[in-house]
């Protein structure tokens, strides 16, 4: 048990994954939102970089390497929206932004 | 850890169709800057339809070819020459409904042509890349190369707050799913060691056999099952769909309603079906009743829509429905005999020329200047006789009738789950249907028995008008060749064979 | 297990009481005397003339955004520098067709006028 296992990394990437998921869905503040949707892409981070190691294969890391790139490229085009549509309607509060409900 | 350099030298051919779209994408870059402003619209309108088109020739070339490259990640076989079929076709009708929408000024301010072809490009580079990909990693970078690039078209029109606050939505919401979907990806990988969907079949395979399963492998299904949800607008997923539709200029609302779902469809069978089909019990029955919320949810909503996109948003949840329960009567990849797969390829086909019909109809008022209420569509049956016949083509093949290419569409679905013993879907199939009418005919009807309430005036969209009498030849040709259509989608079987 | 994660708690804790300990300590023994001025940001310095929270101009943002694209696709050629003998003369190659791509997109960003700073 002293050893350091999977099971560890997993403990960890559950434990983002669920506090990145409790932002997404409690919060109203479009920069937190996002904020926590990056926590939850890292979760997934740690998740492969768990199971790469327990498997000792280069997959997993390798897959985490993309993600982050992904990662990258999705808050530039979320903060370029927001960047857009601050310079509108300049608040970032989710709630604030209903012009298109029923 | 063992550094593994199996450097095989990539057999390019095999990626020809998707080599010419990244080439059409990174020409129309060029040509951004290289062609002048005020030619602009014919030279990159041109350009991309040619370029899509060339690409839509070479993938017929590969029909029957059944091989993969780059160690196994990338796949050239059937189904995914029947995806590219779908995506390039949906492309094409998608850039001959945007040039006029543009260049019209129907939008305030600006809309540079050649970032929207661009960014159109590399949104279909992605979806042919899910639909050829033979591992994980690649739906990945496929599913997000296809919707990073749909949420920066859905804010296009920059102007307008509405078309930002959908593309907000529709990226806050999106990326959750990429999260779910790529942590369910991990949890896949942990349990069968492998990101190759064969690889993954084949672990699977032995683990199954006495009918338990792991819990890590329930949680990655279902984390995967959430995350594809998300991205194809299947109930209770879809709160994004309305307001991106609305919100999004109608041509790209138009592209969105495609493209991006065939690519999450096309994930889903990949990962599903060629990955874990060897857990078919297990989520068989969480598709099945996806599929009936789905289809119930968008179609008893979209009865009470006023707006004309949204009610094709909610009516596209509803098709979400009709087709996730074509993905539910799979059973075995069977070379005799099993069209559930078949019947859901055919159907993205048929929805791609009907849908974006629609809502090129939509476009073809906004041209006038007209709204997108259903008011707008008053009396059109009178004020311009071929828009509002090429609607009611559109509408009735939506409704399911026959012998348009809706029905068809439908009737393999049926036939599919008939098969598969799961006569309930079926029978939620034709009830969904039947509340469906309601809408699709009203729209008929405003378009006949109401009195104009405005003039049409006579503006000239060439290209959008060529488009639309392709659509309704589609619409009305795909339905009489349907069968032949499904032939060419049953070669799926060819593909998902596992070599053991 | 435990006992490991007993070593990082009475770490935890030792620091926790020794931060405060010095708090509560200082809080006790130094004077206390406020006054309009002591309190000021600046006790002896020039008093503030607008909000500290000033907006910054987006174009601070444009930059930052994209320097994070060319940033992260460093993480691309760590790997390739690793393992550059075992790659050879192909994956030269392919590391030079990623960067120029990375290239001919700064040469688009810069032809497209977002690197000016209007």
């Amino acid at each position: 048990m002293n050893e350091l296992s999977a099971n560890h990394f997993l403990l960890l990437s559950a434990a983002l994954f669920i506090i990145g998921m409790m932002g997404v869905l409690t919060r109203r503040n479009v920069i937190v939102i996002f904020m926590s949707v990056e926590l939850m892409i890292n979760a997934v981070n740690v998740a492969f970089i768990g199971f790469a190691w327990e498997q000792n294969s280069m997959i997993g890391q390798t897959f985490a390497l993309f993600i982050i790139a992904v990662a990258a490229a999705e808050s530039v085009l979320g903060l370029g929206i927001i960047m857009a549509l601050s310079r509108r309607v300049d608040t970032v509060d989710v709630a604030a932004v209903r012009e298109l409900r029923e | 850890m063992p550094l593994i350099v199996d450097l095989v030298n990539p057999d390019l051919a095999l990626m020809l169709p998707q080599l010419i779209v990244l080439g059409l994408a990174i020409l129309l870059l060029v040509a951004d800057i290289a062609v002048p402003k005020a030619r602009h619209g014919v030279v990159l309108t041109w350009m991309a339809l040619i370029g899509m088109g060339a690409a839509l020739i070479a993938n017929f070339t590969m029909v029957g070819t059944n091989e993969s490259t780059f160690n196994g990640m990338f796949r050239a076989d059937d189904f995914s020459v029947f995806i590219n079929l779908v995506v390039l076709s949906g492309a094409i009708l998608s850039i001959m409904v945007s040039s006029s929408y543009l260049e019209g000024h129907i939008e305030a301010g600006s809309m540079p042509l050649a970032e929207y072809y661009v960014l159109l490009s590399f949104s279909v580079l992605g979806t042919m890349i899910v639909g050829a990909s033979g591992d994980l990693l690649m739906i990945f970078l496929g599913i997000e190369m296809s919707s990073l690039a749909v949420y920066a078209l859905t804010g296009f029109a920059r102007q307008r707050v509405s078309s930002l606050e959908g593309a907000l939505k529709y990226f806050l919401l999106g990326l959750f799913a990429s999260a779910i979907l790529v942590y369910g990806m991990a949890w896949t990988y942990g349990a069968t060691g492998s990101t190759n969907l064969n690889d993954i079949a084949r672990s699977l395979s032995g683990v199954v056999t006495d009918g338990k399963v792991e819990a890590s492998l329930l949680l990655a299904l279902l984390l995967l099952i959430v995350g594809l949800g998300f991205k194809v607008a299947a109930v209770p997923f879809h709160m994004w769909t309305p307001d991106a539709y609305e919100g999004a200029p109608t041509p790209v609302s138009a592209y969105m309603s495609v493209i991006p779902k065939v690519a999450g469809f096309a994930a889903m069978t990949r990962i599903l079906v060629q990955g874990l089909g060897p857990l078919r019990d297990e989520w068989v029955i969480l598709i099945g009743v996806l599929a009936v919320i789905t289809m119930a949810f968008g179609n008893i909503v979209a009865v009470s829509q006023r707006n004309v996109k949204r009610m094709l948003a909610y009516s596209s949840i509803g098709h979400t429905g009709y087709i996730l329960a074509g993905l539910a009567a799979f059973e075995t990849i069977n070379p005799n005999g099993e069209i559930s797969v078949a019947s859901v390829l055919f159907y993205l086909f048929a929805y791609a020329f009907m849908n974006i019909g629609a809502f090129a109809i939509v476009t073809w008022l906004q041209a006038r200047g007209s709204g997108t209420d259903l008011e707008d569509f008053a009396g059109l049956g009178s004020r311009s006789p071929l828009a509002a016949l090429a609607m009611a083509v559109f509408m009735l093949s939506l409704m399911g009738l026959p012998p348009l290419v809706g029905f068809y569409g439908k009737y393999y679905v049926i036939l599919a789950t008939i098969e598969a013993d799961m006569v309930w879907l079926a029978v939620a199939i034709v009830l969904a249907s039947a509340v469906s009418a309601f809408f699709y005919l009203r729209v008929i009807a405003t378009m006949y028995f109401s009195e104009p309430v405005r003039e049409t005036p006579r503006t000239s969209t060439p290209l959008l008008g060529f488009g639309l009498v392709s659509m309704v030849a589609g619409t009305v040709l795909l339905g009489i060749f349907s069968s032949r259509v499904l032939d060419l989608a049953s070669d799926w079987v060819q593909a998902f064979s596992v070599p053991i | 297990m435990l006992q490991s994660y007993a070593i990082i708690g009475l770490m935890l804790l030792t620091a926790a009481v020794m931060g405060s300990s010095l708090l509560i300590v200082g809080r006790l023994i130094r004077p206390s005397n406020p006054n309009p001025t002591k309190l000021g940001v600046y006790e002896s310095g020039v008093p503030q003339v607008s909000p500290p929270r000033a907006r910054y101009t987006p174009r601070f943002y444009v930059v930052a955004l994209l320097f994070v694209i060319f940033d992260i696709e460093a993480i691309f050629l760590y790997p390739w520098a690793v393992a550059f003998d075992a790659l050879g003369l192909y994956g030269y190659i392919q590391a030079i067709v990623f960067i120029s791509l990375l290239l001919a997109g700064l040469a688009y960003e810069w032809k497209k006028g977002a690197l000016e700073w209007v």
